[in-house]
């Protein structure tokens, strides 16, 4: 708990100081992995909370729709795909971002976005239709910030330029949905290759 | 032995078939049955079952009343100052008046021209003023014809004279209203600038009312190629134009509703044309809406919107907002569907639909369930509006899908000044933007009536702030930090 504590003040101190806050993270080793896991259990939540707790006004969800596994599935999923995605460019790049930094850069950059995204929720819920231009600067403050400490994050990790920096988070995004796509070709191969045995199965069943 | 055996055995087997067959016929003559499903949409925009607010009366046919078959007719026109009916009865060349328990007047068939008869030739629309003068629009003779009532002339307008309009071009009007000054607003068919707005004299004032052209993606994408390819292979592509109307109505607060032929976006079905025929139609792109071809519309006191589809055969009512009421009919033989539906009126609480293929009126009456609708609707509209929550709650008990009734509850309560209960209808409505001024509403009254509590609160926190980090202070500074 203790330990928790300590990387969250750390994660928080990151949000405000990136550039320090990710030195420290890279050369004293002041992340921690479970403030990680502990910040994609907050992404995850607050992506539910979006879908059920945002003020009626602003929430155009059908109730019935809502599936936690498939927030969980966009949401902890896309970390983790970026997560893998970044490691396998900055491999190729090579950068000098240790896996664990990699994690450790992913998952403090998503902070500033979870805590603006709670206060628009709860400031969803107490304002009138004709205030959506600022709730969506609320959600546009926590996505440009978070974006920055990717940024600045990237910069310390991978000790590359900011040029490359760029470069690194637009290979990152292509090879996400590079990922997407060899998943989705896999699964319907898996598929065919399922039917084509069960078709075997089936006909060895009936010459029996 | 064998045939009796035989016999036997049919009569358990004809009697085994013939009971469930009386026992259904039984349960359907315990309600009412109809051969459509009146539906209304759920707050998700999914098509629901509904209790029927309307029902299949009666047929009548021209033969009904002795006068022979109807052929082909067009357009119906009920005055209700006069309380008459016309029939366009357009194959035939006349004009039937009834009264409105569809006994027959008389029948307008030979006209009456400076001393000589004059013979109509396929009128398709009808308009007669509070004082019996009639408008016909003939289309087969190209002109609008305005006569007594006892059927003689009184004037003839031809095809109007204007640099604006096309010599060459065919003139057909086919529909035909006229306001209470006499000036008249003239559909023509393939006429896509506007209604023909005519001066009592016959003189051209201008085109009313006149539509924009609609912007789809498709077009964009012709119109790129019209700029790249030559004007001569551009020339053969599709023009566009405005969309032409295909029936006009003027409802009683002197607005022209019209209904558009043909469209591509849905954008502009139904137009509520001001006198300066600017369109003030407040709909916002209801779900019944779409991919309609809307035949004819008719608008009452209350201003509830009846239109029918002209391909689905489909009735739709709605309330001025474009809450949709009720929608039933259909395309069919029976009793309360169509072939190809062509004009529909209100009469009192009764709506009648002419079908021109069928060659007959259709008509229909309230049921119970529409009765308090419409009563609830009209005591809002009149004010009154803690009244009209009973007949809308009963409303609810009835069909708990209805969303115009939590909306109607959600306004009375709204002018009440109980947000609270307000807002609760309004979410059970699916109504964000009326939801967000009860909701206002509540807060500032909310913060009215506990604005001491608020500011006592507000001194208190700061009051325990500035202690708190008093104390952090004092034990920072002894920790010599």
């Amino acid at each position: 708990m203790n330990r928790l504590s300590k990387g969250f003040r750390q994660s928080y101190y990151t949000m405000f100081h990136p550039v320090n806050g990710f030195d420290a993270v890279k050369w004293e080793n002041a992340g921690s992995i479970r403030t990680c896991f502990f910040i994609m259990f907050l992404f995850f939540l607050v992506n539910v909370f979006d879908a059920v707790l945002t003020g009626f006004i602003y929430n155009t969800r059908n109730p019935d729709r809502i599936s936690i596994i498939s927030i969980f599935a966009v949401s902890i999923g896309g970390i983790i795909l970026w997560f893998i995605s970044n490691w396998a460019v900055s491999s190729l790049m090579f950068t000098e971002g240790k896996t664990k930094h990699i994690l450790i850069l992913t998952c403090y950059s998503l902070l500033p976005y979870i805590i603006w995204e709670f206060i628009y929720i709860v400031a969803s819920n107490f304002v009138p239709v004709e205030m959506a231009p600022f709730l969506s600067m609320l959600r546009f403050i926590g996505l440009s910030w978070s974006f920055l400490l990717l940024v600045f994050g990237s910069y310390q990790i991978h000790q590359i330029s900011v040029g490359k920096v760029f470069v690194n988070i637009l290979l990152t995004v292509l090879g996400v949905f590079i990922m997407l796509f060899l998943m989705l070709l896999g699964y319907s191969l898996i598929q065919q290759m399922y039917i084509f045995a069960y078709t075997i199965f089936s006909e060895v069943v009936f010459r029996l | 032995m064998v045939w009796k055996k035989a016999l036997v055995m049919i009569l358990i087997i004809g009697m085994g078939c013939i009971t469930p067959v009386a026992s259904v016929s039984a349960a359907k003559g315990s309600g009412h049955e109809v051969p459509y499903q009146t539906y209304t949409y759920d707050k998700w925009g999914n098509a629901t079952p509904a209790p029927n607010g309307y029902l299949p009366e009666k047929t009548i046919r021209g033969t009904t009343m002795n006068i022979g078959d109807f052929v082909d007719p067009q357009d119906m026109f009920y005055s209700d100052v006069r309380h008459e009916i016309y029939i366009v009865d357009t194959g035939n060349s006349r004009i039937v008046v009834v009264d409105e328990d569809f006994t027959l007047i008389k029948i307008i068939e030979e006209l009456e021209w400076q001393g000589k008869p004059y013979a109509m030739q396929k009128p398709t629309g009808i308009f007669v003023t509070d004082e019996g003068t009639l408008y016909i629009a003939d289309q087969g003779n190209a002109e609008v014809l305005m006569c007594s009532n006892d059927g003689k002339i009184l004037n003839k307008y031809g095809k109007p004279e204007s640099n604006l309009i096309d010599a060459t071009a065919e003139y057909k009007p086919s529909k035909i209203v006229v306001d209470e000054n006499g000036k008249m607003y003239i559909q023509g068919l393939g006429v896509y600038q506007g209604l023909i707005y005519l001066k009592p004299d016959g003189s051209f004032v201008k085109y009313f009312g006149a539509n924009k052209v609609e912007m789809t993606m498709r077009r964009v994408i012709m119109k790129l190629w019209k700029t790249i390819l030559s004007d001569k292979a551009s020339s053969n592509m599709q023009t566009f134009n405005p969309i032409e109307y295909g029936n006009i109505f003027l409802a009683d607060n002197g607005f022209i509703y019209a209904t558009a032929a043909a469209s591509e976006d849905n954008s502009k079905l139904i137009v509520e044309l001001n006198p300066l025929g600017v369109d003030i139609n407040r709909m916002k792109r209801p779900v019944w809406y779409v991919n309609a071809t809307f035949a004819d519309i008719n608008v009452d006191e209350e201003g509830i919107i009846t239109v029918i589809d002209g391909k689905t055969g489909r009735i739709y009512q709605s309330d001025k907002n474009g809450q949709l009421m009720f929608a039933f009919g259909g395309i069919g033989e029976q009793l309360g569907l169509f072939k190809i539906p062509s004009s529909i009126i209100e009469v009192e609480d009764k709506i009648y639909v002419l079908d021109s293929e069928k060659a007959s009126i259709t008509g229909f009456t309230l049921t119970s369930f529409g009765e308090k609708v419409r009563k609830a609707i009209s005591l809002y509209n009149n004010g009154h509006y803690e009244a009209s929550i009973e007949p809308w709650e009963d409303v609810i008990k009835q069909n708990a899908n209805y969303l115009l009734a939590y909306t109607g509850v959600g306004k009375a309560y709204y002018q009440l000044e109980k947000y609270e209960l307000a807002m609760e209808s309004y979410k059970l409505a699916n109504d964000r933007s009326n939801y967000s001024t009860a909701f206002r509403g509540y807060s500032l009254q909310a913060m009215r009536s506990n604005f001491g509590l608020i500011l006592v609160a507000i001194i208190l926190i700061s009051a325990a702030y500035k202690t708190i980090r008093y104390y952090i202070d004092k034990r920072r500074k002894g920790k010599g930090v």
